[in-house]
């Protein structure tokens, strides 16, 4: 965990990290081998309850209804929105829930969680903003691409920082054949 | 005077609300003063009004005048007649405070003479009110001594202070020298005064009495009499007098007053200024040690903007002196002990009980029904944790049970949260029923019982409406007038029951009367009427069906629209409005004697009762609302139950043919059930084996009835129903979610999406089993012509089928080889006598006959029928089993009369079987033709008319075709790029894409490229033979001729290569 102490007063502070004015937390979890993370604003806690009930005719990724403490949540699939293989350990996956001021009751299914990372809000590039626009036939790939919000570069590699209130905008599109 | 505690209740919390609320807005007001905001004194209007209001029905005159009093001051203040002061706002307080403590006990604490009082005060703000009629107050000071108040010349000024104002004399003995020391004139201490209490009256007091021997040269004495909530001290100051020029006085009327309200048991509830005053008034000049104040706890004077009238309750301490000066007794200490224990000791207990009901947000009671479901299931993994422990001295189960008892309790208690007695919906019937019958002049009394029966909050507060409307039509449609009913031989009065209790996990209401009842006759005729039925529909309907269709939408009995019940919503709003809530309605008449509509309701919407079904490994909850029954069939029963139509399976449950839904396949899949992918699951459980046993669960929704086929019934369970979640609502087979009991989430199956998704044919409850090919049902409701012979029995034969019909002679008639036969158009015809091959009645001497010529059958025939009834759709659907003959597809009692429908085909090969089978040259013999050359075949139907589609369906079905229809070449087309055939049959004329084109666009396409195909059309010239082979058919055959198309079929397969079974 990477901590900066601050000095300043417009610092804030969060658990044990001290972030400071133009910084965010990344709370960082492994899909697929790739490091991502949401802003940990967004979430509420991550939990191991994968006991999922499927919903039939709802898209492939929504994987399916989880309780937790007796609230009904929905859970996204985030290898599937991503266009991955499916993980073969369901039970070793990790639910990462998000706050109700993220999105109604909903939470994504990921392979690990991985550390808590603070970095400045500038580091984070809009890929999209330099790149040219996609191409021809990519239609999937620009959906993804609205889910992150940009890379960042830290030392273990590179994360791709999602926008957690998209994942819930997106999931259905993402799940259309 | 009132007939239900209940109500009673709702007003008093409701009023207290209000009179809360009024306090702070009176305050307000008080401080807009004359810039006052009108909003504001509307909604104190408003509380008020509804107060007032709620009294009136409930018949609390004194609560009701002393609202009205109120209502007509805050009325001229809304109307900027009367600005708010201190005065007349304090009058209205005290109204309201008075209006709380009537509250307390508001049906019998209170005459009207306890209210006189204070209505006399707050009218005496009404400028419009007369001038108070009691003798002008009269005044001691605290020694006893009597002080002279000047009389008031004119009402317009007096005010009677109001009941916690302090009286004081103010004495100002030299004007001159006060304007000297302070600075303002005499008019600007008057000022002053107002803004902090009422000038009483006033006097001048001179040296002489007499002034016109000249003014008085040394000093000018002002004596006011003065009424102000606030302290003496702070009155001196703010006027700028000394402390002694003031002085408090106690009202000799207020002793009078006193005795008054110890009598009435209301007032000793009061707030405890008045017993303090009274002590204090009681003992004015007996200063008892005891009664000598300790200064020490009194409450310091606030500074003045920050008093509040509501602060007045401690007007008596706030009096005390903050000086040293010892004060006679205004005895503080004993107000005190008055206030501790008087106030306690006269809280009577229900006065208690209501003090403790409170309001909770919804939201919040929800949170606690979840997080009770979730402690049931913690207790239930403990339960299942304990079974496997050896547990010694059952100590540990015994906690289990305990926690599990205390648990049961808890989301009981919870649940009972949300439930209110059914008794409060009921409470406004009475009135409503009394003015009714005063206006439609009928006698009706009213009987309510079962109101202690208890319904989720939402539940009643949507009830109230269907029940208004059920009672206003009992009142109208329902009872009928003295006079009739005298002479229907009943008592003039008449009664409707309203009845409310428990049964089965439901709440039932009745709503009865002894009116007239519901005329089932009228009521079909009336549904027959609006369209809503046909004709033929009402003879299989007993009495009850009938009386039923009054809830059908577009049907409503009212000949003439009364300002009552004619309000242009009918019985179907009050239907649909009950089964919104997850309810039914029902209605049961006597015709004569009285209807009673039954309502049947969940307990709560919040947690329903479910039956937990099984497919694969998940596991659904089903309302128990839309449940009928459990059906289990094993594979032995199952025989000739289980049917295959077209791209349907139903089972023939008793009578009825019950569609059947597999929930497997439904959730198995996310492909729409169109008719190719029903046709195939279809198919695949036609040729598949039987199941070992078949569990399905008969729904209901409505009328409708279908079978949703599970892999196991789990059992019933009372479920905590949560929405679906917001980003799934498009998902229709979901009424919502739940948790189950062992904490994992279960969808609630919403009945009606599925019964959509899953293209349920409810219409065809009748569906005649054509895989024997013995017939063919009349699906549809094919436009049928009704002809006889002579005789009692009718016929139908499907009008499409018919070219025309000519009417000819019987002199006309000739017989060729014993056979009759007629010229028509220098054609001669066979007369084809249906009695010949049906034993029918027949009268033999007619003038004239009717002849009816096919149009598909090419062969020189017609049907003979004596008279010719009726051209229609509206008919039951034929029994093939009510008349058991080849030539017959079945019979039906249509406008009362037995019909037989006729297979004009069948008639017709029997009649000359040359014709279908001799005429023509076949390269293969009809006989060589195996019975199902068309096993494991699937074919494409494409054919726009329904009664053929089913008619050829049937025929390819039962030559062992897999069968796929489609109602034109655009639909075949789509279905054949999407899925192979084997062969193509296909009618030509079709809209939208017909035969040719069809054929044609296959060939180009991507599948199904080189299938045989077949034209099977109505067009017999040999040009529309040849446009048709040339489009890319392989075969033309003229329809509709079974052993025709079975030969030519067989004989393209047979040629094409496709192997056929032998």
């Amino acid at each position: 965990m990477s901590v900066s102490h601050s000095e300043g007063g417009s610092a804030h502070r969060l658990g044990m990290v001290t972030v400071e004015a133009g910084q965010v937390q990344l709370c960082t979890f492994r899909v697929h081998g790739r490091l991502f993370g949401v802003d940990i604003l967004d979430v509420r806690e991550v939990t191991t309850e994968t006991r999922v009930s499927p919903i039939p005719h709802a898209a492939p990724t929504a994987r399916g209804f989880v309780n937790i403490r007796g609230q009904i949540h929905l859970v996204l699939d985030l290898r599937r929105m991503m266009g991955y293989p499916d993980f073969e350990d369901v039970e070793a996956s990790r639910l990462v829930i998000f706050k109700e001021s993220t999105g109604p009751s909903f939470g994504m299914l990921v392979d690990s969680v991985a550390d808590i990372q603070v970095v400045n809000e500038k580091d984070i590039v809009d890929r999209r903003r330099n790149d040219a626009p996609p191409p021809e036939g990519s239609e999937r790939r620009g959906q993804r691409a609205s889910l992150v919000r940009g890379v960042v570069m830290i030392d273990e590699g590179l994360i791709l920082v999602l926008r957690a209130a998209e994942l819930l905008e997106r999931f259905e599109e993402l799940g259309r054949p | 005077m009132i007939d239900d505690d209940a109500l009673l209740d709702e007003f008093v919390i409701e009023s207290n609300e209000h009179l809360e609320s009024i306090e702070e807005e009176l305050l307000e007001l008080e401080a807009q003063g004359a810039d006052l905001d009108t909003e504001l004194v509307n909604k104190v209007f408003r509380s008020v009004h509804s107060i007032k209001g709620g009294a009136g029905f409930l018949g609390l005159t004194a609560i009701n005048k002393l609202s009205h009093t109120m209502e007509s001051v805050l009325d001229r203040m809304r109307d900027n007649e009367l600005i708010p002061t201190k005065a007349n706002i304090n009058a209205l307080l005290g109204g309201a405070d008075m209006l709380k403590r009537m509250m307390a006990a508001p049906s019998t604490g209170t005459d009207e003479d306890s209210v006189a009082d204070i209505i006399e005060r707050i009218k005496a703000q009404d400028g419009a009110a007369p001038a108070p009629e009691s003798p002008p107050p009269s005044f001691h000071d605290h020694t006893g001594k009597h002080v002279k108040v000047p009389q008031p010349s004119s009402s317009e000024w007096v005010v009677r202070p109001a009941e916690h104002q302090h009286i004081y004399l103010l004495q100002i003995d030299d004007l001159k020298e006060y304007e000297v020391r302070t600075g303002r004139s005499p008019i600007g201490m008057l000022e002053d005064l107002t803004l902090t209490g009422t000038i009483i009256s006033q006097r001048f007091v001179a040296d002489a009495l007499d002034l016109r021997t000249g003014v008085p040269d040394r000093k000018l004495t002002l004596e006011i009499l003065y009424a102000s909530l606030f302290a003496k001290d702070m009155i001196a100051e703010s006027v700028g007098l000394p402390a002694d020029a003031v002085t408090p006085l106690e009202a000799d009327q207020e002793e009078e007053a006193r005795r008054e309200m110890r009598a009435t048991p209301v007032m000793s509830d009061a707030p405890p200024r008045e017993p303090a005053r009274s002590q204090a008034a009681l003992e004015p000049s007996t200063p008892s040690p005891e009664s000598i104040p300790d200064p020490k706890p009194i409450a310091r004077p606030e500074p003045m903007p920050d008093q509040t009238p509501s602060m007045s309750v401690e007007a008596p301490m706030v009096m005390a002196p903050t000086d040293e000066e010892i004060r006679p007794p205004i005895h503080e200490a004993p107000s005190l002990e008055m206030k501790a224990s008087g106030g306690a000791s006269v809280a009577s207990g229900a006065d208690a009980a209501k003090r403790q009901v409170v309001r909770v947000n919804l939201e919040l009671l929800d949170r606690l029904m979840s997080l009770a479901g979730e402690l049931v299931l913690v207790r239930n993994r403990h339960l299942q944790m304990v079974e496997g422990l050896a547990d010694e001295g059952g100590m540990t189960r015994k906690l289990v049970n305990q926690l599990n008892a205390v648990t049961n309790e808890l989301q009981d208690a919870v649940m009972r949260t949300r439930m209110q007695q059914v008794g409060v919906a009921f409470a406004k019937l009475p009135r409503m029923v009394r003015d009714l019958s005063q206006k439609l002049s009928k006698e009706i009394e009213l009987v309510t019982t079962g109101n202690e029966v208890e319904l989720d909050k939402t539940i009643l507060e949507a009830l109230a409406d269907p029940l208004t409307h059920l009672i206003r039509n009992a009142c109208d449609h329902g009872v009928e007038t003295p006079q009739e009913r005298i002479a229907a031989g009943k008592p003039a009065l008449g009664h409707i029951e309203v009845a409310a209790r428990h049964e089965a996990g439901q709440i039932v209401i009745e709503i009865h009367d002894d009116g007239g009842g519901i005329n089932p006759g009228k009521v079909g005729a009336k549904a027959v009427e609006r369209g809503l039925k046909q004709p033929g529909d009402l003879e299989s309907m007993n009495e009850r069906d009938l009386v039923n269709l009054i809830m059908m939408p577009g049907f409503s009995t009212a000949e003439a629209l009364s300002d009552v019940s004619g309000r242009g919503v009918g019985m179907d709003v009050v239907r649909s409005s009950i089964e919104n809530l997850g309810g039914t309605i029902m209605v049961e008449s006597v015709h004569g004697e009285g209807s009673v509509f039954r309502m049947r309701l969940p307990l709560t919407l919040a947690i329903i009762s479910s039956l937990i079904v099984r497919a694969g490994e998940r596991r659904y909850a089903i309302p128990q609302v839309n449940l009928e029954e459990i059906v289990t069939v094993y594979r032995d029963d199952l025989a000739g139950k289980l049917e295959y139509a077209n791209n349907q399976t139903v089972y023939r449950l008793r009578d009825h043919m019950l569609p059947l839904v597999f929930l497997d396949e439904l959730f198995g899949s996310d492909q729409p059930f169109d008719d190719i992918y029903l046709a195939e699951q279809t198919a695949k459980r036609r040729t598949g084996d039987a199941p070992e046993k078949l569990t399905f669960v008969v729904v209901k929704m409505g009328e409708e009835r279908f079978g949703v086929v599970v892999d196991g019934v789990v059992g019933s369970e009372d479920i905590v129903v949560k929405p679906m979640h917001p980003a799934l609502k498009s998902l229709r087979c979901y009424a919502g979610s739940t948790i189950l009991g062992d904490g994992s989430v279960a969808l609630i199956l919403d009945i009606v999406g599925i019964s959509d998704h899953a293209n349920v044919d409810l219409a065809h409850h009748v569906i005649d089993d054509i895989d024997d090919g013995k017939g063919i049902a009349i699906e549809d409701r094919t436009a049928q012509l009704f002809f006889t012979l002579g005789g009692k029995e009718r016929f139908a034969l499907p009008l499409p089928l018919i070219r025309r019909i000519v009417t000819f002679e019987r002199d006309q008639l000739e017989e060729v080889g014993g056979k009759p036969y007629v010229q028509i158009d220098d054609m001669s015809l066979r007369v084809l006598n249906i009695d010949k091959h049906i034993p029918v009645s027949r009268d033999k001497d007619l003038p004239r006959y009717h002849l009816i010529l096919p149009r598909h059958i090419y062969r020189p025939v017609g049907f003979l029928a004596a008279e010719l009834v009726d051209v229609g759709s509206d008919y039951p659907m034929p029994d093939p089993d009510a008349y058991i003959d080849p030539a017959v597809h079945g019979a039906s009692i249509v406008d009362g009369h037995t019909t037989l429908f006729l297979d004009m085909f069948h008639l017709a090969e029997q009649e000359e079987p040359s014709w279908f089978h001799e005429e023509e040259k076949q390269t293969i013999d009809p006989s060589e033709v195996p019975k199902e050359f068309g096993q494991g075949k699937k074919v494409m139907l494409a054919e726009d008319v329904g009664f053929f589609r089913r008619m050829l369906g049937g025929y390819l079905q039962a030559a062992g075709f897999e069968v796929t229809t489609a109602k034109n070449g655009r639909e075949a087309y789509d279905q054949m790029q999407r899925h192979d055939f084997d062969v193509l049959v296909s009618d030509i004329e079709m809209p939208e894409m017909d035969g040719n084109q069809l054929i044609r666009a296959v060939r180009k396409g991507q599948r199904n490229v080189k299938i045989p195909s077949m034209a099977l059309s109505a067009l017999s010239k040999e040009s529309d033979r040849a446009r048709s082979l040339k489009a890319g058919f392989d075969a033309y055959e003229i329809k509709v001729d079974r052993e025709r198309m079975y030969q030519s079929l067989y004989e393209m397969l047979l040629k094409m290569g496709q192997g056929v079974k032998r």
